[in-house]
């Protein structure tokens, strides 16, 4: 990092953004609203495209956490944002930084025609729907509130799940025993269930019953892991449906070579959307 | 992420090309460094945004080919 004193006026705020959140489940200290309202977006400098380059900082999440905290300073800890907001402070980041117009590469399913596509980001905010965490599910007396999983979360989930590919991999391999193979598939399989079960609890903020309201997120675990399956279905099927408003929208591509209608999936992965 | 979703080959691949990256990244820091004869510092330039990079590439254009036309030396 810069020890130059003056390394905070060199940049100018690109453009202001509102945050999807408006600034809710960010822990104390996390972040400084401005008056506004608005988090003022500066570009990228040559020093956050060299982090979002490093390959360590890719796996474990920190370069993104870096280059945010770099470009919007007033996210004191990326690691604890909600993940709803992750996609528009991506692409706010991207337009302060190369403009509005991403090429996306496609090539049509129908005539397979290389073609380039230009997508306008700022289309993303707009498609992004954020559910009302306020209200709860209800199942009988009791009530259920929800809240985003944090980038840490998210994070911890896909090293797990990359943990869990390699797993795959060796209970594949030939040359395994059986004995080893049916070890190895059993860890697996608890690994699963533990890793399904905390994404659940990271995703519920408070359980409110006649008597009390618990938010402590180990009696929260042992309530999910002892509720009956009809219960654990509603709950996860809750968080899905409240997912699907933040999940980014497939591109509609229209082929100009035949015409033909298609829809191509959109992603913001750090390795690609800042290429 | 892409990285989390290559095999050992596809990774080795990616980190070759990353580094690359980060290669030109730097080589092109270093050289408006150089082309700003002392004016700007390379921690400066690696907090300098893509867009600004671009302004002093520019200028450093416009004045070589001033230079090729006066035939005074290169300022």
């Amino acid at each position: 990092m810069n020890d130059n004193p003056l390394a905070g006026y060199f940049r100018k705020p690109a453009i202001h953004m509102t945050l999807p959140s408006k600034g809710n489940f960010y822990p104390a200290g996390s972040l400084e609203m401005p008056e506004t309202k608005e988090l003022p977006v500066y570009p990228m400098t040559a020093l956050d495209e060299i982090t979002y380059r490093t390959p360590d900082a890719l796996f474990n999440g920190s370069a993104i956490v870096d280059v945010i905290q770099s470009c919007i300073p007033s996210i004191k800890n990326a690691w604890e944002m909600p993940s709803i907001d992750i996609p528009s402070i991506l692409a706010n980041i991207r337009i302060a930084s190369f403009g509005h117009e991403m090429d996306i590469n496609t090539v049509c399913p129908s005539c397979e025609e290389p073609a380039n596509y230009q997508f306008d980001l700022r289309s993303i905010s707009d498609s992004l729907k954020v559910t009302d965490y306020t209200k709860p599910l209800k199942l009988g007396d009791m009530q259920i509130f929800f809240k985003p999983l944090t980038y840490r979360d998210m994070n911890d989930n896909s090293k797990l799940n990359f943990e869990e590919q390699q797993m795959n991999k060796v209970i594949n391999d030939a040359e395994m025993s059986e004995e080893d193979r049916i070890r190895a598939m059993s860890e697996a399989f608890t690994k699963i269930s533990t890793l399904t079960l905390d994404a659940l609890t990271n995703n519920i903020m408070s359980i409110k019953t006649p008597e009390a309201t618990v938010t402590e997120p180990e009696y929260i675990l042992d309530f999910i892991k002892h509720c009956d399956r009809d219960i654990f279905k509603k709950i996860r099927d809750e968080i899905a449906e409240r997912r699907k408003g933040t999940d980014l929208k497939p591109i509609k591509i229209v082929c100009e070579e035949c015409g033909h209608e298609y829809t191509q999936p959109f992603t913001l992965d750090m390795t690609t959307f800042f290429e | 992420m892409k990285l989390l979703t290559l095999d050992a080959p596809g990774i080795d691949e990616y980190v070759d090309k990353l580094e690359n990256e980060v290669h030109d990244i730097k080589s092109e820091a270093m050289n408006l460094t150089w082309i700003m004869r002392g004016g700007i510092q390379y921690n400066d330039t690696l907090n300098l945004s893509k867009s600004e990079r671009l302004i002093i590439a520019n200028i450093s254009k416009s004045n070589m080919e001033t230079t090729k036309k006066t035939g005074l030396p290169f300022f």
